[in-house]
């Protein structure tokens, strides 16, 4: 490598430059510390000279490294970013111009990153510009080369317009001439001068036209109207037998209609028979359902009643099965009194015993008043005993006998209570009854409602037939009127017809006349053949 | 004594950069791994020089060589984790760069502590490894830099300059230290090495901090691309 090309390496990047100035700056550094060192060496005592080696080293390092971190703090940064500027000037340069020239810097670099977004900016708006100003010439220049072709396209289309307009004054002079005086020029034409020239063109042909056209009007006139009058005649004559056999028709279908309608009406009658009987059967039904009603709510009341009586006889049953335990309970102690009683009896029947054994023992004398006296006591003991075992059977059967009424309160209790629940589920049923028997007298009344307007109905479409039935009859005479007239009518026609071809044959005869006149005048006799064709 | 002053001293500021930086810029961004490593970096370095410190004083035995290689491990492979962090590059290509400088402070230790022939192998190892770290540095992760915003680029390129050429140093500090060729006294040694361990570990966190500050300020977050806390996707202000 020569000393130009590295020169020329070394000019191409900052980052070159720098780090041969830090090569440079330590290179220095080091030629003075090694010549330092050669000099000091020779002077100094072998145990010294580490030491100092070792310093000068060190100095040489740090140096070194200060070099570095140098061109690294200052040089680094500031490369980069002129690489990335001039990364950006090349694209914009490319034609890029919408490059991103945003920075964070606010060195030198941040202002040449200002100056070229602001270049950057200038340079797009003189682009814009000048390719505003570019569009707007080529836009100028289409418009003039449109109008200039507009212009030759205009010019040439009155040359064919004009050249149009001759050729067709010539066609219509030779028609002319030839006889016919009926064809215009079409003075709605584009060009000016070809409307003038067909106005007047055609003015002066209304003119001749008109002039011709009188003399021969009459003539043709009263031919034509008289040829008409008698096809005419003819058409209504056949129309009018045409007519007549419709009008038969006409009539025969009114007869059947009115037959129709008569059947239809008394069939409708019938039907109204049978609907006004639906009402009078739904009315029958709406007041059966009524009166069913009134019975359910009546059963209801009546079961209502009783049920409220058998709670009032079990209330006394209860009551008197009360009483019966009561009467009981007073038996109990009837019986315990005859109890008392009987003992008393049996007392006093071994007081007896005693006194006549007493009796016995005293003696003879009076002996035998004392005994009668203790038989007698002792006779009437047993007399007590036996009414009070009489009275204690009796009170026995009547203990049983009032069980058995306690036991037939209470069965007949059950029965009652039952009695009371059936009652209040016929009560339950008879509600149900009745809220049906309701829904069906609102269904039927409904129903007897409906029947009846059908009735109403049924009977107003019965008035209407018979209205149409009454109309078509009049229609039938009508039309057997409007019959007899056309049959009038046609004989009038058959009249006309002979008067009319006579006034033909007259019109005929006048028409040849006249064309004889015309021919006399040249030019006129195609000119009248020609209108007749028309 | 000289050595003690050394290392206190770059304990002290490295300590005082991690406050620095952890004020400047990670207690605003919290939680996010880019934020919170370098503050990792500057506090572990601190720490070993704090027992460097203490070694020298003969507190505990002589673990200078120890603490700083075991710094080295740890510190020297976030701060390739970081560079490809801001560079965007995938998952693995950081992952290979990341083991290629932990096997360079490896045989780097090796070298360090083995006689001769076998310091000179570790020596070749190390240098191989920190050359594939170069390789990948100036390739993989300069290209996936080139697709981050301008502004993260930039600053990828200030940060991957300033360790290349500080790492180039290393070396040649080796080769000139009682470890190689012995003209390089130990205290002369602790003083160049302490100075670049400040340069390469503390410089590295402020030009973080600094820039990114700058950048946000001037021109708003999105200017950060993926590094920004808001996630604007990449490319889109590129």
């Amino acid at each position: 490598m020569t000393a130009n090309t590295l020169y020329g390496w070394l000019q191409q990047s900052y980052r070159r430059k720098y780090i041969a100035a830090a090569l440079a700056y330590v290179s220095i550094v080091g030629v003075t510390a090694l010549s330092r060192w050669m000099t000091l060496r020779g002077q100094l005592d072998p145990g010294s000279q580490a030491p100092v080696l070792s310093a000068l080293l060190t100095i040489t390092v740090m140096s070194f490294l200060a070099g570095g971190l140098v061109v690294l703090v200052v040089g680094s940064e500031s490369v980069t970013s002129l690489r990335r500027l001039a990364n950006r000037a090349t694209d914009m340069e490319e034609g890029e111009l919408d490059v991103t020239l945003e920075t964070h810097k606010r060195d030198e670099v941040g202002d040449i990153y200002g100056s070229l977004a602001a270049m950057r900016d200038a340079l797009q708006e003189r682009i814009t510009e000048v390719e505003q100003a570019r569009e707007e010439a080529e836009a100028a220049r289409e418009e003039a080369r449109a109008d200039a072709r507009a212009a030759r396209e205009e010019a040439e289309r009155r040359a064919e317009r004009l050249q149009g307009g001759a050729k067709r004054l010539d066609e219509l002079m030779q028609a002319a001439a030839a006889g016919d005086l009926s064809r215009r020029m079409d003075d709605s034409a584009e060009d000016d001068v070809v409307q003038t020239i067909a106005s007047s063109f055609n003015s002066m042909m209304d003119d001749l036209e008109s002039t011709v056209g009188k003399a021969q009007q009459f003539a043709i006139g009263v031919e034509q109207s008289t040829g008409d009058l008698t096809d005419l005649a003819d058409d209504v004559t056949k129309k009018g037998e045409v007519v007549t056999d419709d009008v038969g028709d006409i009539i025969d279908e009114i007869q059947a209609q009115d037959e129709k309608l008569q059947e239809a009406a008394d069939e409708m009658n019938d039907i109204s028979a049978v609907t006004e009987e639906v009402a009078s059967a739904a009315d029958e039904a709406a007041a059966a359902t009524e009166r069913a009603a009134e019975f359910s709510v009546d059963a209801q009341s009546a079961a209502d009643e009783a049920s409220s009586e058998l709670k009032a006889i079990e209330q006394t049953t209860d009551e008197t099965v009360e009483a019966v335990n009561a009467l009981s309970e007073n038996m109990a102690q009837i019986e315990e009194t005859i109890g008392v009683i009987s003992e008393i009896a049996e007392q006093t029947n071994m007081l007896a015993l005693n006194a006549s054994i007493e009796a016995a023992r005293s003696g003879d004398g009076g002996s035998d008043g004392f005994d009668v006296v203790a038989g007698e006591i002792k006779s009437l003991a047993e007399d007590v005993h036996d009414q009070a075992e009489e009275i204690e059977a009796l009170i026995e059967r009547i203990e049983d006998q009032t069980q058995e009424t306690v036991a037939s309160i209470d069965e007949m209790n059950e029965r009652v209570t039952s009695g009371v629940t059936t009652i209040d589920e016929s009560l339950t049923a008879i509600e149900q009854v009745t809220d049906r028997v309701e829904n069906v007298n609102n269904t039927v009344q409904e129903i007897s409602r409906a029947t009846g307007e059908q009735a109403t109905s049924i009977q107003e479409a019965v008035n209407m037939i018979s209205d149409v039935a009454a109309t078509s009859e009049t229609s039938v005479e009508t039309t057997q009127q409007v019959a007899s007239d056309i049959r009038d009518q046609m004989t009038l026609l058959a009249d006309i017809n002979t008067a009319g071809s006579s006034l033909n044959a007259d019109a005929q005869k006048l028409g040849g006349e006249l064309r004889e006149m015309t021919t006399s005048q040249g030019q006129g006799s195609q000119q009248v053949a020609t209108a007749d064709d028309d | 004594m000289l050595e003690f002053v050394t290392f206190s001293s770059t304990s002290v500021v490295l300590f005082v950069t991690t406050a620095l930086y952890l004020k400047l810029f990670s207690a605003e961004e919290g939680g996010i791994a880019l934020y919170t490593v370098p503050a990792v970096i500057t506090f572990t370095a601190g720490i070993a020089y704090a027992i460097m410190s203490l070694s020298t004083l003969g507190y505990i035995g002589d673990v200078v060589l120890e603490a700083r290689y075991l710094d080295w491990l740890v510190t020297t492979p976030l701060i390739v984790y970081t560079l490809a962090t801001i560079a965007g590059t995938d998952e693995a290509t950081r992952a290979k760069a990341m083991a290629a400088d932990a096997l360079m402070i490896l045989f780097g230790y090796a070298a360090s502590v083995l006689p001769s022939p076998g310091k000179w192998i570790g020596f070749l190892l190390s240098s191989v490894a920190f050359g594939v770290l170069i390789y990948y540095l100036v390739t993989a992760l300069s290209e996936a830099a080139g697709e981050q915003p301008p502004a993260v680029e930039t600053m990828f390129i200030s940060l991957r300059d300033l360790t290349v050429f500080l790492w180039v140093v290393f070396p040649l500090l080796w080769l000139l230290s009682p470890f190689g060729l012995d003209l390089l006294r130990a205290a002369d040694h602790e003083f160049l090495l302490a100075f670049m361990d400040i340069t390469a570990k503390g410089g590295f966190n402020l030009i973080i901090a600094l820039r990114t500050r700058a950048i946000r300020t001037a021109l708003g977050a999105e200017y950060l691309g993926s590094l920004s806390a808001d996630g604007t996707p990449r490319g889109e202000t590129a």
